[in-house]
């Protein structure tokens, strides 16, 4: 009995020190403005993807030649009609989706294979170490979004084959910060006892140092999520991400150049939006940083 | 001079690896593709018979170790394939095009590096003030424009609206200039044309700007950092009890010390500003490697996309190398 009520005891304040560090990380995060900014414009474009087809005004493939080239605030359109008549703020909504899937999808596939790589090689260490981190040095070796390119182009063009391709650029991001984190984090004496007392070497990097190095990783894949969407869209923008006519920012913003001079609220609009959604993302990163790695600012 | 020239040396050798294997990625990037290679080779309008006959040619049936060493000896006699597009051996188009790129790179780098650092020093020397701010806002602001963006819309501000630059290309039509070196700067002063000198600037300064802008932003950053930092240093101290004027306090003993990380970082950011010349060659249509890229992008021209990756990775390397031996020189603490 007295063995069961240690063990609430011990769990009750478990619990408590957790929703303490959660209201002191809120706290912390509610003194930044800037964080608050960066956190509302997620949000925004997270409902605006998950809602597209209730908010936009338009069916955003729909073409309509009577009304091509519609500036802004005209016959009931917000941000304008594109050279198809297609309604720009339609499109933008619709084009949230394709911007928001690349950023995490392959921010989040980049961090599920890179951080796990990173952790194996700092903690076994010696040749399979050299050895991936050779590897990351090759593929660190080219410009990110040149070697993008290159996989998007050898997988056929397509927003699924741009996200696999910005993962796998992404993946040495991960890789080197978690094995650098691990790298520190195993020379505690808690992992020496964990040892000691006989751990395995798995449950040691799964509950002992994963835990450790997880809000590394967490700003990390914040601040990497706008590079994914500047990249993604980079890539609809050449021709080998998004194919037409499904609406992504950065091919709007390529569709909309033969016509810079007539309209050019084509491209304006779609980058604009472009710049809010990566600010957003970054604004954010940058206030978990101060709050959860202080010593990466700057 | 001895330890400068053992680790130029020791940095040579550990480039053979790299190098290696950034042939096998590219080598990759050709077995990758989903369906047969040689169908892709030869394109759409291929019969099976040539698609048949090119498959021998190149050899696909081999196993894949050989093909990966015929790849290897190829590029060995630096031949990078035929482009299907221009009908030319591949790095042909590139060593054509290669100064453009250069000098477009370069002088965005020169760009970014004065503006940020003058920025960086303000807002350091002025920190928390209404400057500092609005730096600070104009820095984030910079990394979360598409470069490509940036580009259109300074071409529709200044090119199509006010019409101060001119909307793309290297060099008007109508302006003559000798070609000796492809950089065309250096090109029209060797021939002392002021003409054609004024007219390659203004075709460079809206490329420059929207390659630049980003590096700028964080040069900016680093600099104001690592200001602050050696202005809290104690030599910095003794300098203004001294009675030092402000001015040489700030340039002559902070700046110098501070330029460190500067240099360091902007150097490893020059994989983005690479990265960045694609984007923004393909919207000023100039003339270099990222439009031929783009251009076979678009034409599907396979083999010269993949030259155009491993050209892109081994100047990569190179201009780490030369950061690396930089850095050596500028802090002769390091030791490596």
């Amino acid at each position: 009995m007295e063995k069961v009520i240690l063990y609430i005891r011990k769990k009750i304040s478990h619990q408590i020190t957790i929703s303490s560090g959660v209201k002191e990380f809120i706290q912390q995060f509610a003194r930044s403005p800037l964080s608050i900014i960066g956190l509302s414009i997620i949000l925004v474009i997270i409902f605006t993807a998950l809602l597209s087809y209730q908010l936009a005004p338009y069916n955003p493939i729909e073409i309509n030649y009577a009304v091509r080239f519609t500036p802004p605030l005209r016959k009931g359109h917000i941000l304008g009609t594109d050279h198809f008549g297609r309604d720009i703020l339609s499109r933008i909504i619709h084009g949230a989706r394709a911007s928001l899937w690349a950023g995490c999808i392959s921010v989040g596939l980049a961090a599920i294979i890179g951080t796990p790589v990173g952790i194996f090689s700092g903690y076994l260490g010696g040749k399979i170490d050299s050895f991936i981190m050779r590897v990351m040095d090759v593929l660190l070796s080219f410009p990110s979004i040149v070697l993008a390119i290159g996989i998007t182009v050898s997988l056929g063009p397509s927003l699924e084959n741009a996200m696999i391709a910005i993962a796998i650029v992404t993946i040495p991001d991960f890789t080197r910060l978690s094995r650098g984190q691990t790298l520190s984090v195993k020379e505690n004496l808690y992992i020496e006892a964990a040892r000691a007392v006989g751990t395995r070497d798995l449950k040691i990097l799964m509950f002992h140092i994963l835990p450790n190095i997880l809000g590394s990783i967490i700003v990390q894949i914040t601040l990497l999520i706008g590079d994914a969407i500047l990249t993604s869209a980079g890539l609809s923008f050449l021709g080998v991400g998004v194919q037409p006519p499904t609406p992504e920012w950065g091919l709007d913003i390529s569709k909309g150049l033969p016509y810079l001079r007539e309209a050019p609220w084509i491209p304006f609009f779609p980058g604009l939006f472009t710049v809010i959604a990566v600010l957003g993302w970054n604004l954010f990163g940058d206030g978990l940083t101060d709050i959860l790695n202080p010593r990466l600012r700057d | 001079m001895r330890d400068l020239l053992s680790f130029i040396i020791k940095r040579f050798i550990m480039l053979i690896p790299i190098l290696v294997g950034v042939s096998l990625i590219t080598f990759l990037l050709t077995n990758i593709i989903p369906g047969d290679p040689a169908q892709m080779l030869a394109g759409e309008k291929a019969t099976k018979e040539e698609v048949e006959a090119l498959r021998k040619k190149l050899g696909l049936n081999d196993p894949i170790y050989i093909q990966y060493g015929r790849y290897l000896n190829k590029l060995l006699h630096l031949d990078l394939g035929y482009s299907l597009f221009k009908h030319k051996p591949v790095i042909e188009e590139i060593t054509q095009r290669f100064m453009a790129t250069l000098e477009l790179t370069t002088f965005a780098m020169l760009f970014a590096f004065t503006v940020g650092v003058v920025l960086g020093v303000i807002s350091a020397t002025k920190r928390n003030s209404a400057f500092d701010h609005i730096a600070r806002i104009w820095a984030t602001l910079g990394i979360s424009t598409p470069i490509f963006w940036l580009g259109v819309m300074l071409q529709l501000i200044f090119s199509l609206y006010l019409g101060w630059f001119p909307f793309s290309a290297r060099m008007g039509v109508f302006t003559k200039l000798n070609k000796f070196t492809g950089l065309l700067i250096l090109d029209s002063l060797i021939a002392r044309n002021i003409p054609a000198l004024l007219d390659v600037i203004k075709h460079l300064t809206l490329p420059v700007i929207t390659l630049g802008m980003v590096q700028t932003t964080l040069i900016s950053r680093i600099t104001r950092s690592s200001m602050l930092e050696v202005l809290s240093q104690d030599y910095i101290r003794t300098a203004r009890s001294k009675g030092l004027a402000e001015r040489i306090v700030v340039f002559k003993h902070a700046l110098k010390n501070a330029l460190i990380p500067v240099v360091t970082v902007g150097g490893l950011n020059f994989a983005k500003l690479l990265g960045g010349a694609v984007l923004t060659e393909t919207v000023y249509a100039w003339p270099g490697l990222g439009q031929y890229l783009w251009f076979s992008i678009t034409y599907r021209d396979f083999p010269a996309v993949q030259g155009c990756v491993l050209t892109y990775a081994v100047i990569f390397v190179f201009i780490n190398l030369v950061i690396d031996i930089l850095y050596m020189y500028i802090d002769p603490r390091i030791k490596y």
